[in-house]
């Protein structure tokens, strides 16, 4: 490219960028308006001091405070069952050799070829029959296996060197030592970009938790914060601040993890 | 080889054990229809009883001769096949020298609705005049419902069964051709087995039914004959109807027949209440419901020649212990996995399938079997059509944000300071809280204090209704995904174009091709798996868009913004229609079959086996 085409390219995409930038941007300054100039036109972002009584108003409108106790236990759960569930599945698919692993991976895949939306009604049936609606279980129990996490770490897996594990075999560990002393240690990135991933799918996930939360006390961040939405319809600075808040754990960690997330997309992907 | 009589014995008690869990099972369903019948039919009985019989010259209760005399002459009714006996009190009346009824038992029949079951006899209560004190049971030992242990086909069957496992297991260790034919034999005589319990079990639920429509129509028919004041209205034999429904009929034959009534299989049977008087007795056939019990007994049925199939490759093993023992790890190590995807993945295609086939509501007990109704329905409802063309519409911001997703991507590639921020910047949203997205879009796009109406206001436009004008709502939700989905896409671009290797950049360079080129003839086409996935996977969570939806718009104004996700959420849970819901979902599947299975063939191509 020419200097002054690429300086023009440049341009563009940093005007892309600040567009990205801009919402969030009047996401915090509605936060912190006064409740009725947030109506005033055109809109002046901040007139007078800043309210930051808006935050604990909204956050407490609505139990908040275990919103994001649940969001954090659902996500968390997951993240622990998903790794543990694909990292095991994995290191089979991966190193040993059995009967039909081939054509058993190919079936592990094929759960690919049902779109997620395809599964929600039957599992919610599956759920409810269990008893299971309107609790952590029911929250969990449905999300503790990811067949992309099984993915990406067999594909992560055959990376090792076999050499390390013929030695630990040389000295009669068994396939369980092998995989806990030898490969999970080598493997601390991938999992923690699958961490990182689920982690966040986790939380932003909306559907599944509304319609299993039935109970004010069962309901994540993402469910809460639309129920918010419909509670204080014209009340935008409450809605904004309670969006803030609620968007704060995932940019935090979207910042301190960026590179796991972008491996993590990046491995989806192309890898 | 002392291994092989070790892995023959365990086939040989697995065969066993597996044919008789099948019949076990298969007897049990069987006498549970039989139970189901007997308690629908000592409440029919009781109801007919209290209706028929004079009442004693004081009090509420019956006039116990009469009561008496009733029962008898139930039990000698042409066609009554039941046996009946009735306790007044404890005391049972027809067989006096039998044992009494426990106080306790009336006291628990008073508590319960309906009758209750044990040790091959139901009890239901038999209230006074008043409907108002249990006097009494009536007790029903149902006869010819359940088919015996080895009734119907299931006798051949087995003969054929255990034929067929002792040939697999006397091929054992033979020839490999000889041991696959016997083995495939073996397993279809497991799923012919398995399928003759199911007709006996299928068979015991259709008699139940019948056996119960029939034993009702007598009764009615009786009743109409006795009572005194002549001709029992609609109202009086509801009671005798219990759980089914009583219309106006005409005459036609008197056997129980299977009908379809408004869509919903029915079992139907005509009762005449006098020469010109005829009424139609509907209810829920329970065969309908027996479908369940397949899926039961066809895996305990294929117990047997899966063990001997597993002896088999046992044996062969047997040699290289090593490659049992990684095989047993390999199990263990799946073992997680493999049960979560068969009990929350594979089972719930199999149920969408079976719900989507019934009228099944939460709220209802009765899930009948409608066939094809739910789809039929679907494709004839203009809303969902409305959904799939607004869903395929959404669909089109894939290839438009996929064009500047790659754009920036070749241009942010680099690693200045710069680029990098502005790469952090425009994967944030896709960083971010969804519904924290949809509520900042959502003010922004506010028609009268929104941002974006401002904006548009300085150069003269507008104002415009974003949300609330059915020509903008669906491309205001389609500018939120592009908005989100644009740094995700990037980020996928990013990889691939540092996969392609510079040398090939710049030796075109030195060819002298131009930026322009170089991107068409090397970048493009080296990019284009990568292109390819993130226009698959693209497409396949397009079109399940669901959260944007039901924040901004609830699928309006009208049905402007309505999508399959938001039609199918509905469908299950504000109308409770979870067989229609089921079928959208399946429709759902075949509509992205194509884009899943494009997912899939990509996914393959990057793994490598060994």
């Amino acid at each position: 490219m020419t200097k002054a085409g690429e300086r023009f390219a440049l341009g563009l995409v940093l005007l892309a960028a600040l567009a990205t930038v801009l919402p969030f941007l009047y996401m915090l300054a509605t936060a912190l308006t006064g409740q009725w100039e947030a109506f005033r036109y055109p809109p002046a972002l901040i007139r007078g001091r800043a309210h930051f009584e808006n935050f604990p108003a909204a956050l407490t409108a609505l139990p908040f405070d275990r919103f994001f106790l649940n969001s954090a236990i659902v996500a968390t759960c997951v993240v622990v069952g998903q790794l543990f569930t694909s990292a095991m599945a994995a290191y089979a698919f991966a190193r040993l050799r059995f009967p039909g692993r081939d054509r058993l991976f190919l079936g592990f895949l094929s759960v690919l070829l049902v779109p997620a939306l395809v599964l929600l009604v039957p599992r919610f049936l599956i759920v409810n029959a269990l008893g299971w609606v309107d609790t952590y279980a029911g929250l969990i129990s449905t999300e503790l296996v990811s067949v992309w996490g099984i993915f990406l770490l067999r594909q992560f897996f055959r990376t090792i060197p076999r050499e390390l594990e013929d030695a630990a075999r040389l000295d009669g560990a068994g396939e369980w030592t092998i995989f806990r002393r030898v490969v999970l240690p080598l493997s601390k990135p991938a999992l923690a970009t699958l961490a990182v991933l689920s982690f966040v799918d986790q939380w932003k996930s909306f559907l599944w938790p509304l319609v299993i939360a039935r109970s004010t006390e069962m309901q994540v961040v993402e469910v809460g914060l639309a129920n918010l939405h419909g509670l204080y319809y014209a009340n935008w600075p409450y809605q904004m601040a309670a969006a803030v808040t609620a968007t704060v754990p995932l940019l935090l960690l979207y910042l301190v993890a960026q590179r796991y997330f972008i491996r993590g997309i990046q491995m989806t992907g192309v890898t | 080889m002392t291994a092989l009589p070790r892995w023959r014995a365990g086939a040989l008690l697995a065969a066993a054990g597996s044919a008789l869990l099948t019949l076990a099972l298969a007897r049990w369903a069987a006498r549970r229809y039989e139970a189901a019948f007997a308690r629908r039919s000592a409440a029919t009985t009781a109801a007919y009883l209290a209706l028929v019989t004079p009442p004693a010259p004081v009090g509420a209760d019956y006039s116990l001769p009469q009561l008496f005399i009733q029962t008898r002459s139930l039990n000698a009714l042409p066609g009554w096949t039941p046996r009946v006996e009735v306790y007044h009190g404890t005391a049972p009346l027809l067989e006096a020298g039998a044992p009494p009824l426990t106080p306790g038992v009336l006291d628990r029949l008073r508590g319960q609705a309906g009758a209750s079951w044990r040790r091959g006899v139901a009890l239901a209560p038999l209230f006074d005049r008043d409907r108002w004190d249990v006097v009494g049971a009536v007790a029903i030992r149902p006869v010819g419902i359940a088919p015996g242990w080895l009734g119907g086909w299931t006798l051949p069957a087995l003969a054929l069964l255990a034929a067929a496992a002792l040939g697999a297991l006397r091929t054992l260790g033979g020839e490999w051709e000889a041991v696959r034919r016997a083995l495939m034999a073996y397993g279809a005589a497991g799923v012919l087995f398995g399928a003759a319990a199911y007709v006996n079990v299928q068979q015991a639920a259709r008699a139940s039914t019948d056996q119960w429509l029939a034993d009702a129509r007598l009764l009615m028919q009786e009743a109409s004959a006795r009572l005194p004041q002549g001709r029992p209205t609609l109202v009086d034999l509801a009671p005798l109807a219990g759980g089914a429904q009583v219309a106006p009929g005409d005459s036609a034959t008197t056997r129980p027949t299977r009908q379809q009534v408004g869509g919903v299989p029915s079992a139907v049977v005509e009762v005449r209440l006098s020469s010109r008087r005829w009424v139609e007795l509907r209810t829920a056939p329970a065969e309908a419901g027996a479908l369940p019990w397949l899926a039961l007994l066809l895996p305990l049925a294929l117990i047997g020649p899966l063990a001997a199939w597993g002896a088999v490759w046992a044996e062969r093993e047997a040699a290289r212990p090593q490659r049992l023992r990684e095989t047993a790890a390999a199990w263990g190590f799946l073992a997680p996995a493999t049960l979560h995807l068969a009990i929350f993945s594979f089972a719930p295609i199999l149920l969408a399938v079976y719900v989507s086939l019934h009228r099944w509501s939460l709220v209802e007990q009765e899930r009948p079997f409608v066939g094809l109704a739910n789809f039929d329905q679907l494709v004839r409802d203009p809303a969902v059509w409305i959904a799939l063309r607004n869903t395929a519409l959404y669909t089109l911001t894939v290839p438009v944000t996929m064009v500047l997703a790659l754009g920036a991507a070749l241009a942010l590639g680099r690693r200045t300071w710069t680029a990098r921020l502005a790469r952090t910047a425009v994967f944030l949203p896709y960083a971010s809280s969804v519904v924290a997205v949809a509520l900042v879009w959502q003010w922004m796009y506010h028609a009268d204090f929104g941002a974006i109406n401002w904006v548009l206001s300085l150069v003269g436009v507008g104002p415009v209704d974003w949300l609330g004008s059915p020509n903008t709502a669906l491309v205001a939700l389609m500018i939120v995904s592009l908005w989100v989905q644009a740094g995700y896409q990037m980020t996928v671009f990013l990889a691939g174009l540092q996969a392609i290797p510079r040398d090939y950049l710049d030796a075109a360079r030195v060819d002298g091709a131009g930026a322009w080129r170089r991107l068409r003839t090397i970048t493009l086409p080296l990019l284009k798996p990568v292109t390819l996935f993130v226009f698959v996977t693209g497409i396949i969570s397009a079109f399940q868009v669901f959260t944007y939806v039901y924040v901004l718009t609830g699928g309006g104004p009208g049905h402007a913004t309505d999508v399959v996700a938001y039609r199918l959420y509905q469908a299950a849970w504000a109308f409770l229609q979870f067989g229609s819901a089921s079928a959208l979902s399946l429709l759902l599947f075949v509509v992205l079959f194509g884009a899943t299975w494009g997912q899939l063939r990509l996914l393959e191509r990057r793994v490598q086996y060994d």
